[in-house]
């Protein structure tokens, strides 16, 4: 054989090794980016799975990107290749984030028209960061807000009743009744570990009168008297009083390494998503209650979790397969089944009344905290810019903590640094 | 015909596939960063031309940038010395016929051909602080290990120590190499002058070296510059910006923050810097470089 | 003299053994992390948090390698690693090949300009080129693909600049004897220059497949499904699959130890080469 005969049999095999790809066409394939990890992963396939086995109409694709931060990197990036999927699950930030590159379709269409899903579907509280301008562009799907778990046990055996504490300056007091130090003047356990994350500092924040952004503009505002006081005081209860526990600055992300020590019993308190209630070990005493406030202000949280967002770039017969998707991923019983199985509030009201959700309620009360904290529940100030805004806060907010240096300087410094 | 086939055509022709490939992905993205460095673009929306504002705000406006270049000249510190320092001691070590010396090549080449990505979370797990094996075995010699990725001072040093790890078997080869290229009868004349060998390995060894040296540098300079897996895997350039170093702010301005201007006057700066310091290098080298072998 | 010769002798022996307990420090420290990430792949997840440390499981847990396999689709990572490597250095191979005979052997206007601007893309890395070169490969449709993979790894200048120096070492005298028969370039490649250069082509190869196969910046840019993700961005995945409490080490560690067996088997089948190669040329991938 010659080489030259050699070479072009070896082009044709690529070319045919590539080519081998598509081939029947009959079902509209729907890809779908998501963000679960953990146990909502699997479960999320899993309703997928039965989507795809209820009809024959439309393939279901999911597609795991890793974090919520590494899913927006990616799906930016998709938007820029002109080439986004049809359905990605993007957090409560996505619609600042997202819609003003206008690759997101406006959905109030398809809730106005559809006879089965329409806006009352759904909780009210939720509905408010689904709007970007007048376009409505998230559906609620795996929604959330911060709650405080904390372990009973550890209250009882330090004489603290079973009832979580109401205000900041209660945590602090608990804090320091519940943090254990050895002989050897060691720490083996600390009363509560402040998660360093942007969302679950916001309750926080915004009891004490601060916020990250303009709500109105997007304009950033966290270097204020308010935030400061703030992140002084988790501060001081990490390095003074050395009643807090922080682990910062590492991909397997605070919350995580906080749950992992909470699960450990290393931990009393601490905050988290309501969507990650599920899968701690049986034995773990744990309730979870409302964030708490401080003394002369009132509850407060941000709404959380994911919805799901359509690519506005599709065909009219693609985005009506992918509403089929969203329909079904909203539904009473896939809410029912998804709550259940991972902690996330059902986004639909048939959900909450289904008698299987109020027997799990009266059976599991914990789950059904965020529920009632929902009221409370606001909208957060989501931009173009919000991703800078974070990365840029939360990089300050480690340099505070660990470096135990003033907050308002940093944050002053640091607020400079977004354009 | 035929001779002007073969005399003028054909060389085209056998470099027509690999210098394709060159243009197409290596020199037009370069002219084209230069473009985009010139444009206000978050990648969707038309790009606006702003000429050097986004290289002005690097060094004059705030900016992390003097931070990032900061980070990978501390970064640079920690792990080039102490790679150039080990892989040389081990190549000496291992060119004196030392039982097994083989075998221990090999093992020592193991860390480099390894993912970085599995390196990082071997050692991720043995940095840990509560229950890593370093802070263990710290423990017994009794001090208090570090936090080491949780640390704004012990990160970037853990980021080099792994980087240190990875390399030194693979530079010693390289020294191994260099060694073997020095004439033995130069140490013998040196013996007979009643040289010990310390004197051996400043006045011959060393200096016989300093080419593989000089080579050894412009890898790990290269290396160093455009780490990227490093502070991804393990610390996503934190805590608080103490391991972004500046391919991961290229990917996070452009992919985080969607400037994509501003990424792309970062890469041009990088690139430039990359140049300069390898030509550079490669000048001053004939200064400190022997290449009489 | 007697006792001054035992003397040096006794000297020489306690360097060599001194110099022997030093590489073996130096072989601990190197693998004493391989030792800890096969001991943890086998432990249960409670041995791993435990302090002080367990060094070697009660019991090995060698069921972790197979749940470890299946919390992704490693398999599919595995297949597509292997895939993407070993067709970048097949392809690699001929268009090196082809370019570095025609800079090291003969002459053409432009040789020298157009040689320096394959020299000059070894420092000017991928990495600072990311921006355009991902615009590109998704203006092709590329993104998500094995073309996008594959394709612009296709060539290296480092094998280039390396081919290209052992081509310049064979002796003129053969390829003249081939042109007398009238043997046109691709036999002479074919039959001096391939079979002349084999260890520096294998060097080239062993090293191009090994820097491929654990690539993660590329991959991770230009991928975003289960269908076309590489080991090392499956790998990364662990990084947050910890929602059910702490780090699953124990099937990181597992995941982690079947990823390197390619590496691995590949270098050690080659390490005759590889080892000499890079000692006498300085590979860098």
């Amino acid at each position: 054989m010659k080489p030259k005969k050699l070479l072009f049999g070896v082009l044709v095999l690529c070319v045919l090794s590539f080519g081998i790809q598509s081939v029947n066409a009959a079902p509209i394939k729907i890809d779908l980016w998501h963000a679960m990890g953990g146990i909502p992963g699997p479960t999320l396939e899993k309703i997928a799975e039965e989507f795809n086995a209820s009809q024959n109409d439309v393939e279901l694709h999911v597609h795991y990107q890793g974090s919520y931060y590494d899913l927006q990197q990616k799906f930016m990036a998709s938007i820029a290749a002109k080439n986004p999927p049809a359905l990605v699950q993007l957090p409560i930030e996505g619609t600042g984030v997202f819609g003003p590159t206008g690759a997101l379709a406006d959905l109030s269409g398809y809730l106005e028209d559809d006879p089965e899903i329409g806006f009352e579907h759904f909780q009210p509280g939720l509905l408010v960061d689904s709007w970007y301008k007048d376009q409505f562009l998230a559906i609620p799907f795996n929604r959330s807000n911060p709650v405080l778990y904390y372990n009973v046990d550890h209250f009882i055996e330090a004489g603290l009743g079973t009832e979580a504490p109401e205000t900041w300056e209660e945590l602090i007091e608990y804090s320091e009744k519940l943090t254990i130090v050895d002989d050897d003047g060691r720490i083996i356990r600390h009363g509560f570990s402040p998660n360093l994350h942007w969302w679950t500092l916001t309750p926080m924040i915004w009891s004490n009168g601060g916020n990250l952004a303009d709500p109105e503009t997007g304009t950033p505002m966290f270097a204020s008297a308010e935030v400061a006081e703030v992140l002084n005081l988790i501060s001081d209860m990490v390095n003074v009083s050395r009643t807090a526990r922080v682990y910062a600055g590492t991909v397997f992300s605070a919350g995580d390494r906080a749950r992992a020590d909470f699960n450990q019993g290393k931990i009393s308190m601490y905050i988290q998503s309501i969507g990650s209630l599920a899968g701690f070990d049986e034995e773990l005493n744990l309730k979870t209650a409302f964030v708490p406030r401080f003394k002369d202000s009132e509850f407060v949280v941000p709404n959380g979790g994911g919805s799901l967002f359509m690519a506005e770039n599709l065909t009219k017969e693609q985005k009506d397969a992918a509403w089929e998707v969203i329909k079904y991923f909203v539904q009473a019983d896939t809410q029912a089944f998804w709550s259940q199985s991972t902690g996330y509030m059902p986004t639909c009201l048939p959900a909450l009344d289904t008698p299987e959700m109020t027997d799990f309620y009266s059976e599991k009360p914990n789950y059904k905290t965020a529920v009632n904290q929902l009221p409370y529940a606001q909208k957060i100030p989501s931009s173009e810019v919000f991703l800078d805004i974070i990365n840029v806060f939360e990089s300050a907010v480690q340099e505070i903590v660990i470096s135990q240096v003033d907050a308002f300087e940093v944050l002053e410094e640091a607020i400079k640094l977004i354009n | 015909m035929k001779r002007f086939y073969e005399k003028h055509l054909v060389p085209y022709l056998l470099i027509l596939p690999a210098m394709t490939l060159v243009v197409v992905f290596g020199l037009i993205p370069v002219v084209q960063n230069v473009e985009i460095s010139l444009h206000k673009w978050n990648f969707v929306t038309q790009k606006t031309y702003v000429a050097f504002k986004n290289y002005k705000d690097l060094f004059t406006s705030y900016s992390l940038f003097p931070k990032v270049i900061k980070n990978t000249f501390f970064y640079a510190l920690l792990k080039i010395p102490p790679t150039i320092i080990l892989s040389l001691s081990l190549a000496l070590l291992l060119t004196k016929g030392v039982f097994g010396q083989n075998v221990f090549r090999g093992l020592f080449f193991v860390p480099w051909i390894v993912p970085t990505v599995n390196i990082a979370f071997l050692w991720m797990y043995i940095l840990e602080p509560e229950y890593g094996l370093v802070n263990f075995l710290l423990g017994k010699l009794g001090i208090l290990g570090p936090g080491w990725f949780y640390s704004v001072n012990w990160a970037l040093p853990a980021l080099g120590l792994i980087s240190i790890w990875k390399g030194i078997g693979y530079f010693s080869v390289l020294y191994i190499g260099g060694l073997q290229n020095i004439p033995q009868e130069m140490y013998e004349v040196a013996e007979i002058d009643g040289a010990g060998p310390l004197k051996k390995l400043v006045y011959i060894t060393l200096p016989l070296l300093s080419s593989t040296t000089l080579f050894v540098l412009v890898i790990l300079v290269i290396e160093t510059i455009t780490e990227f897996d490093l502070p991804a895997v393990l610390t996503d350039g934190g805590p608080a910006n103490s391991t972004n170093l500046l391919v991961y702010y290229i990917y996070q301005r452009a992919f985080n923050a969607f400037q994509g201007g501003s990424a792309a006057a970062i890469s041009t700066v990088t690139l430039v810097m990359l140049l300069i310091f390898t030509i550079s290098q490669f000048r001053l080298s004939t200064k400190w470089v022997h290449y009489e072998i | 003299m007697k006792i001054y010769q035992t003397h040096r002798l006794f000297q020489k022996e306690i360097g060599k053994v001194f110099r022997f307990v030093i590489i073996l420090l130096f072989a601990i420290l190197v693998a004493l992390p391989f030792f800890w990430m096969i001991s943890s792949s086998l432990k249960k997840p409670l041995e791993i948090f435990e302090v002080p440390i367990v060094w070697l499981p009660a019991k090995p847990q060698w069921s972790n390698y197979t749940e470890a396999w299946v919390q992704a689709p490693f398999s599919k990572y595995m297949f597509n690693s292997i895939f993407v490597s070993t067709s970048i250095i097949i392809g690699q191979f001929f268009t090196v090949i082809l370019a570095a005979y025609a800079f090291a052997r003969l002459t053409f206007p432009g040789k020298n300009l157009l040689f320096l601007s394959v020299l000059s893309l070894m420092m000017v890395r991928l990495e600072v080129r990311i921006i355009p070169v991902y615009l590109m490969v998704s203006n092709f449709g590329w993104i998500d693909s094995y073309y996008g993979l594959i394709i612009p790894m296709l060539t290296s200048p480092f094998g280039i600049f390396l081919v290209r120096q052992a081509f310049m070492q064979i002796p003129q005298d053969l390829l003249d004897a081939v042109k007398i028969d009238g043997g046109s370039h691709l036999t002479i490649i074919r039959h001096v220059m391939i079979p002349l250069s084999v260890p520096t082509i294998i060097t080239f190869m062993v090293f191009g497949f090994i820097s491929h196969y654990n690539s993660y910046f590329y991959p991770l840019i230009v991928t975003h499904s289960d269908r076309f993700r590489t080991i090392p961005i499956g790998l990364s995945r662990f990084k947050m699959a910890s929602e059910t409490g702490g780090v699953p080490w124990h099937y990181l560690m597992a995941a982690s130890a079947i990823a390197l067996i390619p590496s691995v088997i590949v270098f050690l089948f080659s390490q005759k080469y590889f080892v000499r190669g890079v000692a006498s040329t300085g590979i860098k991938g």
